[in-house]
């Protein structure tokens, strides 16, 4: 379905027929989820954190337009509840000094997964580089939006999207690198 | 291609799928002197990035938001409800005659409220009263304009609104007597004089009344300004009246008139 769609849909929640958020949340709640939960690598966490999202959309609908693609707004107000998580929680603080941070506390057996160590260490290394770059590298590569959207969601040009996100990948090499010297 | 940063290349060759495109960029990114195993090991990096999984979201997820998303679809219907059911009030109490007659009420009295805010305001009074005067001067203007006109018809106009001036002016009054006096059509002095007794309380009208006894010569005029006289009991017209009495031409039923109003005045 397209985001026209995704419009007509966030229009009736603003009207009031806020039912129909149903719709929208399960046509985006898996990726709201693997956009959290690549930031914070917790599975509870990131399942609050879509809620929030959604819960945030129905208390401004009245600010939503109806311009542009709704998913745009939609990761503007997941980008805000993600850094209004980690001005509270700072979850990645402890996190970050253990190797053994990619199966984080709330993990439970389903979260095991069968990687090989070389992919397990680059989970690690992304789980160690600052959280803006993080967040720029995983909304460019994993969830399906262009660079001119991210520009808008971070308030900055396309081609400044793409000068961060190769400084990620350069954190994140070093961050691996350092990760597989003996 | 040109303005564009390394960095910006870079990214674009390690997203880009057409093989062939990625291969331009690839040599476009050599002869900018960009290392090969560097962009290579990129090039796997952000390849291996897919390879990290990420569990399915479990069924608290669900069961949490159609909670959470019930619990603001009830709030709302309260909302909603409480709005109508005080629209439902007004509607059923609307058609009864006791609502409509208090609805009449209250609007009276915000009427009068209002009304009486604005002429109890002292700005307001004054403001009133100077433009009252501005509309009282133009009538006096226009009416002296047309007492002025040699056309009967205008003249009469002129009488006419004369007569409706609310305060009379020593202007028009001078005016109207000037035309008693002068105007040679009978009709026209007629109608000055019956203006005239309408202002017969101030003095000037009184005196110009007198003095015109005696420069009428038109039966008519003569007999209404007897009328006029014995109305506004204005003893200083006998000797006038006696002087008329002495004119040889005079008609009979003025004579008569003119001898039973002396009576009446003396």
């Amino acid at each position: 379905m397209g985001s026209s769609s995704d419009i007509e849909i966030m229009l009736r929640v603003k009207a009031g027929d806020i039912e129909k958020l149903g719709l929208l949340f399960e046509r985006y709640k898996q990726a709201l989820f693997a956009y959290f939960y690549r930031n914070t690598n917790r599975k509870h966490t990131s399942e609050d954190l879509v809620q929030n999202v959604f819960l945030r959309i129905l208390k401004y609908r009245q600010r939503f337009q109806g311009y542009g693609k709704f998913t745009t707004w939609m990761y503007q107000i997941a980008r805000n509840v993600y850094l209004d998580h980690c001005k509270k929680d700072n979850p990645h603080s402890s996190k970050k000094d253990s190797l053994n941070d990619n199966i984080s506390d709330e993990s439970t057996a389903e979260t095991h997964y069968l990687q090989d160590e070389s992919i397990e260490l680059l989970g690690c290394a992304l789980n160690r580089i600052n959280d803006a770059d993080r967040e720029v590298l995983i909304l460019s590569k994993y969830q399906n939006l262009a660079y001119k959207e991210i520009g808008e969601i971070f308030g900055c040009s396309e081609g400044t999207v793409k000068v961060r996100v190769y400084r990620a990948l350069i954190a994140l090499k070093k961050k691996y690198k350092a990760l597989e010297a003996p | 291609m040109k303005n564009k940063k390394l960095e910006e290349i870079v990214v674009e060759y390690l997203t880009c799928k057409d093989e062939s495109l990625k291969k331009e960029l690839k040599e476009k990114l050599l002869e900018l002197d960009y290392k090969q195993h560097e962009l290579e090991y990129l090039d796997k990096l952000y390849f291996d990035l897919d390879k990290l999984e990420v569990p399915d979201p479990g069924p608290r997820l669900n069961k949490n938001f159609y909670s959470a998303l019930d619990v603001q679809i009830s709030q709302l219907k309260q909302e909603k409800n409480w709005y109508q059911n005080l629209l439902h009030t007004f509607s059923i109490y609307n058609n009864r005659p006791f609502i409509k007659f208090a609805y009449a009420l209250i609007l009276i009295f915000l009427g009068w409220s209002i009304g009486f805010w604005q002429s109890s305001s002292p700005s307001y009074n004054k403001e009133l009263k100077a433009m009252a005067n501005e509309i009282y001067n133009m009538k006096v203007m226009m009416t002296l304009s047309l007492l002025n006109q040699s056309s009967p018809d205008e003249k009469l106009l002129g009488i006419q609104k004369a007569g409706m001036l609310t305060d009379i002016d020593t202007q028009v009054i001078l005016a109207l007597l000037e035309t008693l006096n002068n105007d040679p059509n009978a009709g026209v002095r007629l109608e000055t004089i019956t203006v005239l007794e309408k202002f017969g309380f101030h003095p000037l009208v009184r005196q110009g009344l007198v003095r015109a006894i005696s420069q009428q010569e038109s039966s008519m005029v003569q007999l209404y300004l007897a009328d006029i006289m014995v109305r506004l009991q204005e003893k200083n017209a006998v000797e006038p009246f006696r002087k008329l009495l002495n004119r040889k031409n005079l008609n009979e039923n003025v004579r008569d008139k003119i001898e039973k109003s002396i009576l009446v005045l003396i």
